[in-house]
Parts: C-alpha cells; structure tokens; sequence
C-alpha cells in the first residue's frame, strides 16, 4: 500500500526578470517582464512505508519545489497528491503531525534559547505525552550524543550542533513520513557521517518513510537503495541505485599498470586512452567488450596490472545532469 | 479541549517570550522605562492644548486624558501581543521562514500573530491600568466594576477589530513581500483613535466612516464612553457583530492568500 501517490504533479510560477542596474530598475517600475517557470513538471511516483528514496537533480531540478508540495507548503498548479490518505494542501492537522519537512538551510530553533526550550515548545504543539516525549527525546539525544548542548543558546553552538538539534526538533513527534532537505549542506564530512549515520538508524528503528534530496553522492550511495532522479521538472529515472549503472554507463574503466615501456598511441587500438601517465593508463571500453578488450590488452602489452572497474555514481549522475552522451 | 490547548500554547508562547526577553536584561530594563517617556511626552501635549482651550468636541481635560491612558493602553497590549510577530511577517514571507508556521499543527494564524510576545510595556501597561482607574473616579466620582466590564468587553472587540484589519494588510505581504512599513500605518491609525471620536464630527463623511468601516471609536472612545457610564447601546451590540465579521474576513482573505505562497529559495 503506497504511503505517498503522486500523480503528474505540476508547479508553475511566474517570476519578474529585471535588467541590472539602476536603469534596469527604474523600466520594472512601468514594465516588468514576466516569465513562466515550470518548477515541476508532471512528476508521478509512489513511495511505500518504510522506503527510503533519494530524490536528486541538479540544482533548479524541481526537487525542493515537489517536497513542498508534498508537505503542503505550496499550492499545486495541477496534479494529485496523496500523503498517508491526506491532501497535503489542506493541512489538517492529523497530517502535519504525522510528516516533518527538515530543510537544511532553515531553522526552527529559539536563537535566543537553549534547544531544550524549543523541543519543551514542540512537545505542546504536537500534543506529545509527557512519557513519549522523554523516551523519544532520551532516544535521540543519545543517537546524536548532544547531552552536553541541550542547555547551550543555540546561537552559541557550531553548525554541526545546532543541525542535531534540529534534527531533534523535528523527530520528536516521531513523523511517519520525513522530507530532508540537503540534510548535510555546509557541515564537514565528519559531521555528514554522523548524520547519515544517525538516519540510517531513525530509518531502521522508527520505520519511517523518507524522501532524501541531496547533492552529496556519499548521502544517496550509503542510505538509499531507490533513486528517482529529477531534472528541469521531470522525472528521468526511478528505480534502485545499481540500475543507474547498467543504464547509463555504457562503458568500463581499465585501469592497468605495465611493467615496461609502451606507447600511449598504441594503446588506442583497445579503446579510448582516459588517462596515462607511465607506468600507469586509464583506457575507456564499451561496457560489451570490457572482457574482450581486457584479453586483448593482457596479450598485446607487458602488464603487470589490471582492473576493470565502473564509473563512479557521482561521474554517472554528472554525466546524466549535464545531458552528455554517455554511449 | 480546543481553547484549554491554546491557552496552554499561548502560556508556553510568553513563558519563552520572556525567557528570551530576559537574556537581554539592560535592553529590557531601557525600553521599559523608555516608553514612559513617551507617555509623558503625550501627557504633556495634552495639557498644553488645554492652556489654550477648555473642551475638546465637548470633551473635558480629564476626559480626554482617561481617552488618551485607554488609547495608550490599546496601543501597549498590541506591542506586547501582535505588533512584533505581525511586523516580522514581511521577513518571513522573504525569506521563506513562513514555512516553520505552515507545517506545524496548530492555528497557523495563532501561531504566527502570538509566538514572540514583548515585554518592554508592562511598566507603562502597569501605570495606565493605575491612571485609567484615577481619572475614571476624577471625572464620574466614582468607579463601577459593570462599567469596566463592559468597557472590558468593547475593547477587547475593539483589538479584534484592529488585528483583524492589521493581519490582513500584512498577509498582502504574500504578494508585495515587501510592506514592512505597515506599523506606522497602525500607529496612524492608532493616533485617530487616541481622540475623541467626536472630533470627526466635522465633516458627516468622517464621523460615518471613522464610526463604521474603520471603527476607530473602538480603540479608546468607546470604552471610555462605557466606563463613565455614558456608552450607547448600539455601539454595544455592534462590537461584536464587527469583531466577529473581522475575523472571519481575515481569516478568509489569509487561506485565500495561501494558495499563492511561493515559499522562498533554500
């Protein structure tokens, strides 16, 4: 049974464009031009409970746009959504205490007040009891060990801290289905660890539904096993990680090591020469005769290693973004 | 249920109010004794008009001061209560920051009108509750705690009226995003009502429109009308009818607006 059902949704907006400069500012006075920005542009896909997505694009994709639809933030143009049988738009409150939007850039914290007082606040306005509260709250603190800043301002405590308690904040009411917003923007690959680390865990435990956007390849590889990739508000694939390879890495890597001389020229006979730099080369093949080549190129030429590896994700997905053909 | 959890919402909402109000305790202890300086700034005004005249629209000295102490009274319990949460909207339709109150299960409008309460009035709020029971015995002879009440009742209508008027001027914000100015039309309009509401006779139009589309009577005259035992009963049966017609207005036009929140760039 789908937890979320999203069908050919659509978000449209206009936007002003302005020239630069005072000149530029003084024309939008009488004439403002206008254009239409298609955000997302008739995207359909489920989500099951539990399941744990990566939703990523390139920037401008349409990925923070639809998780605002989802969560009822913004007013579809057309399209249905569904999220645990409500209407996002609507905003009743059954649903708003079952979901949680954690957007990396924004904050909902008392900037003037410990955490702890913006939780004491959120223990109010999700209506949690007193015993769930503790147990969730004493959960939570110990999966992301910030026992020792519950009673520090939040404007005195590093970026790293201030996103767990965030974190906090926002799982409190322990939400059934969580949008993360570029979760791990602007902290340091440590402090990314521990926050993939402590949702792997939230996943695993609470059993809850997420829908991941991240530009961080390292989020998407080590939590999610579906992808849905977005781009100019469209969706281009949706399927599990590994058949991104298959269909978009129309080729291999040999990567060899030689143990005498040879000439990079003559090494353009098995494939594309990527890299080379002696005793050391890089050779592209087509993924259908990365065998064939590899036979060749252990017949042919003194080596003295060999690999044969895949494309990364993050150079797949680079590639997928920037339309190049990857054939 | 529904009113006990908002009142209880609306405790934990002054509770941290005044626990981030305290970390800054000598802006707090400034503005607190600043603002009686401002009080005594409208004092002083008034006597000096009444050095050249002996009634205001037929209105005594001590009159006009108990309209000038319910006025400011008016205006304190705003600052206190809405005018910072409502002034900030503009901020977070900008920057996006609407979007912590619209996913939160609770009264988007509660939340976003009374999350962050001021507390640099009480002094003055303290001193005109004094003032406004003096010159009520100074200008009656006495003091009546039904002419209260129902003084009470008027301009408790009398703030709904004027938040409902100021919420949906600042949910235009939706579409201007800009309008951060819209206080000083407040205290504009707080000013008109800072008088006698009598003044307007002047001009029939005035008295008309002041009296009925912006109900400015509500603000002070009125209820200082009720507690000098001198208030009409019409003006009594129409508070409610206007708070009540307000609200919803507002309320309407704000879930109209929504639906044209753009959020902003993250």
């Amino acid at each position: 049974m789908p937890i979320i059902k999203v069908r050919s949704l659509k978000k449209y907006y206009q936007v002003h464009e302005k020239e630069p400069g005072l000149a530029g500012s003084l024309k939008s006075l009488f004439a403002r031009k206008y254009k239409n920005v298609k955000a997302v542009d008739g995207v359909s896909f489920t989500l099951s409970e539990g399941e744990f997505v990566g939703f990523i694009g390139p920037n401008g994709a349409g990925k923070t746009t639809t998780l605002k639809c989802l969560s009822g933030l913004l007013y579809p143009t057309s399209g249905q959504v569904d999220v645990l049988g409500f209407d996002p738009w609507e905003r009743k409150h059954p649903f708003l205490k079952q979901i949680s939007l954690v957007m990396g850039q924004k904050n909902q914290l008392w900037w003037d007040l410990p955490a702890m007082e913006t939780f004491i606040l959120n223990k109010e306005i999700y209506e949690i009891p007193d015993s769930q509260f503790k147990k969730t709250l004493n959960e939570l603190v110990k999966l992301l060990d910030v026992k020792k800043v519950l009673n520090v301002q939040v404007r005195k405590l590093s970026l790293g801290q201030r996103m767990k308690c965030e974190l906090i904040a926002a799982l409190l009411h322990q939400p059934k289905v969580l949008f993360l917003d570029e979760p791990t923007i602007g902290l340091d690959v440590v402090m990314q660890k521990k926050i993939r680390d402590f949702i792997k865990e939230y996943n695993e435990k609470f059993e809850s539904t997420i829908l991941l956007t991240s530009h961080y390849m390292g989020d998407v590889q080590e939590l999610c096993k579906r992808v849905i990739i977005i781009d100019k508000g469209k969706i281009v694939f949706d399927g599990n990680l590994s058949e991104i390879v298959k269909k978009y890495a129309n080729h291999k890597f040999l990567q060899v090591v030689f143990s005498e001389k040879v000439e990079k020229k003559d090494l353009r006979k098995i494939g594309k020469v990527d890299k080379f730099d002696f005793p050391k080369a890089t050779i592209v093949v087509k993924r259908s005769v990365a065998s064939v080549a590899a036979a060749e190129l252990l017949q042919s030429f003194p080596v003295a290693d060999l690999n044969i590896e895949e494309p990364s994700i993050e150079a797949i997905i680079r590639e997928v973004f920037t339309g190049k053909d990857l054939a | 249920m529904r009113i006990k959890r908002y009142l209880k919402l609306f405790w934990a909402f002054f509770s941290f109010s005044f626990e981030a109000e305290t970390e800054f305790r000598s802006n707090l202890i400034f503005w607190s004794f600043e603002n009686i300086l401002w009080m005594i700034l409208g004092i002083t005004s008034i006597h000096l008009i009444f050095g050249q005249v002996e009634a205001i629209a037929g209105w005594s000295k001590n009159e006009v001061f108990l309209v000038l102490f319910v006025a400011s009274l008016f205006h304190d319990l705003c600052w206190t209560l809405i005018f910072r949460n409502l002034g900030a909207f503009s901020r977070l339709i900008r920057k996006g920051e609407l979007d912590n109150a619209l996913l939160k299960p609770v009264n988007t409008r509660f939340l976003l009108s009374f999350k962050i309460l001021e507390f640099d009035h009480y002094v003055r709020i303290a001193l005109e509750s004094f003032l406004i029971y003096k010159y009520t015995i100074l200008t009656t002879g006495y003091f009546s705690f039904l002419n209260l009440l129902v003084a009470l009742f008027l301009f408790t209508c009398g703030f709904l009226i004027f938040y409902s008027i100021f919420f949906a001027l600042t949910v235009t914000n939706i579409w201007f995003i800009n309008l951060a100015n819209l206080i000083d039309f407040f205290h504009t309009v707080k000013d008109l009502g800072g008088k006698p509401i009598d003044i307007f006779k002047i001009k029939r139009g005035f008295l008309y429109f002041f009296s009925f589309v912006l109900p400015v009577g509500y603000i002070a005259t009125f209820p200082t009308e009720a507690l000098m035992g001198q208030i009409e009963t019409s003006k009594i049966i129409l508070a409610p009818i206007l708070a009540i017609l307000s609200l919803w207005a507002s309320q309407k036009f704000f879930n109209f607006a929504l639906k044209y929140y753009s959020s902003a760039s993250s």
